[in-house]
């Protein structure tokens, strides 16, 4: 074989592997931004928790694009969060109640601008010192350190509203009245709007980059400015 | 699919090639050999689609107990119908489906006594109606954080399962329908995929890519393909954790 076909050869091997790694990786990518890609270096980020935080995994109904979570969702709305109440829901888990006031509607009834709503959130802050019982199941060569003080419960590492802070929901109405509103998709339609009308990610880049079916909302607007949600949604409607 | 379709289309050019080189000289046999191994070393790596939390159970998981007082939960629906399941039933089919796994060392026994459980299942009627079931991780009374799961080992694990009379079980988000089939085939998918977390398994990441696999963070995968025990794929990532059985 001449040095022509060895190298045709060499080159032919070598495109086969990139073309197989290069289709992996595109297979990955396009089904992958159906729901949003992480865009890391555009992401800006401010944990909101001030006491440790302890996740649960969750299994919920998520959805894939913008159009689906707009759909789905009854009210859209600039909020700020006024009161909140943390209620026990079980031994270890609790739920937290905001009552936010509406200060722009985007979707659903205008009239409720300038009104208070009842939002309900899985998680929260809590006492662990309240969790008794299981003092026979630990590992002896391991035991736990002692946790002082106060713990926050974050769903899939997404912390609740905060108290005095502004957020973009996403909002339906829960089939219990008591609950008053659901956030569409549990974690994804809510994301906080910082200084200057900035919209800001509150769940750790990298838990949005090992979740981003469902944090795509955080990680494609956190950054960006309140206007361009807006734009995106009006365009949708 | 597609992509198989197109690494099958690589392979036939591939071996193409191949057959005209038993000709060439021995430095360029041995150079085609070295980028064939890298070839092949990225084939394996890329064919699991699995996702690990990092830490996992302190003991392994063969003929442990677990603990089931997950109990009769009531849905109402729109029309003011009420209907009753048996989270009870569905979750202990979910264990029987991990238990049923090949070459694991998983198994699980019943137990009354929550002290000898090192799962524990239970209801709580959770505020988001999206909210189907959660799992967290404990040694003792404490609760593991995000970091700590990631290395450390739980002696056991609380999965809850949504018992709000609201909680939308009975809807199948794909075809916009629902039934009863659909809430007690979520409920087996819903306590099959917490166990999954239990043991170890994070969820999968992409929207829309190895949706067939029980660790898909959503029942999309039971909606469209019926999927309410542990696949292939999770059966490897328990095999990487705890190893095989035989």
């Amino acid at each position: 074989m001449n040095r022509k076909k060895s190298i045709a050869l060499l080159l032919s091997v070598t495109l086969a592997a990139t073309g197989i790694v290069g289709c992996q990786s595109s297979a990955n990518s396009n089904l992958g931004t159906t729901g949003g890609q992480v865009e890391q270096s555009a992401v800006v980020y401010e944990p909101e928790n001030t006491y440790p935080v302890v996740s649960n995994h969750g299994s919920m109904q998520t959805y894939p694009d913008m159009k689906s979570v707009l759909n789905r969702a009854e009210l859209v709305a600039a909020i700020q969060i006024k009161e909140q109440e943390t209620i026990q829901q079980s031994q270890s888990s609790v739920g937290t109640r905001s009552k936010a006031m509406i200060q722009e509607v985007f979707k659903g009834d205008e009239s409720l601008k300038n009104t208070t709503i009842l939002i309900s959130e899985d998680g929260g802050i809590m006492d662990p010192s309240k969790v008794t019982g299981n003092e026979t199941r630990i590992d002896p060569k391991n035991p736990p350190a002692e946790t002082k003080g106060m713990v926050e419960i974050a769903l899939d590492g997404s912390t609740v509203m905060k108290q005095n802070q502004r957020y973009f929901v996403f909002l339906r109405k829960s089939g219990n009245e008591e609950n008053g509103y659901n956030v569409v998709g549990v974690v994804q339609g809510k994301i906080k709007i910082g200084e200057a009308d900035r919209l800001v990610a509150t769940v750790d880049p990298k838990e949005m980059k090992e979740q981003s079916v469902k944090f795509w909302i955080q990680s494609q607007f956190a950054g960006k400015s309140k206007q361009e949600l807006v734009k995106t949604i009006e365009e949708l409607k | 699919m597609i992509y198989c379709e197109v690494m099958c289309y690589h392979m036939y050019n591939f071996c193409h090639c191949w057959e005209r080189c038993v000709h060439m000289r021995n430095s360029h046999r041995i150079t085609i050999c070295i980028l064939t191994g890298c070839l092949l070393a990225v084939i394996p790596s890329t064919a699991s689609a699995y996702e690990l939390i990092g830490g996992r159970f302190t003991q392994d998981p063969l003929n442990v107990f677990y603990y089931n007082s997950a109990g009769t939960a009531v849905r109402t629906v729109e029309s003011g119908t009420t209907y009753y399941y048996s989270h009870w039933l569905e979750v202990g089919h979910a264990v029987q489906s991990w238990n049923n796994t090949q070459n694991t060392k998983i198994y699980f026994i019943s137990t009354s006594d929550k002290s000898k459980s090192i799962m524990d299942i239970e209801n709580t009627p959770f505020f988001n109606d999206e909210l189907f079931g959660q799992t967290s991780m404990w040694n003792g009374n404490t609760q593991l954080t995000v970091e700590q799961t990631k290395s450390t080992w739980w002696y056991w694990a609380k999965i809850e399962m949504n018992s709000s009379p609201s909680c939308i079980w009975r809807s199948n988000w794909v075809t916009q329908t629902s039934s009863n089939q659909v809430a007690v085939g979520k409920l087996e998918h819903t306590a099959a995929h917490e166990i999954g977390h239990a043991l170890g398994l994070n969820h999968l990441g992409e929207w829309g890519w190895n949706t067939e696999k029980l660790m898909y963070p959503n029942p999309y995968n039971y909606y469209k393909y019926g999927i309410k025990a542990p696949t292939s794929d999770e059966v490897e990532a328990v095999q990487k954790i705890y190893g095989k059985l035989y």
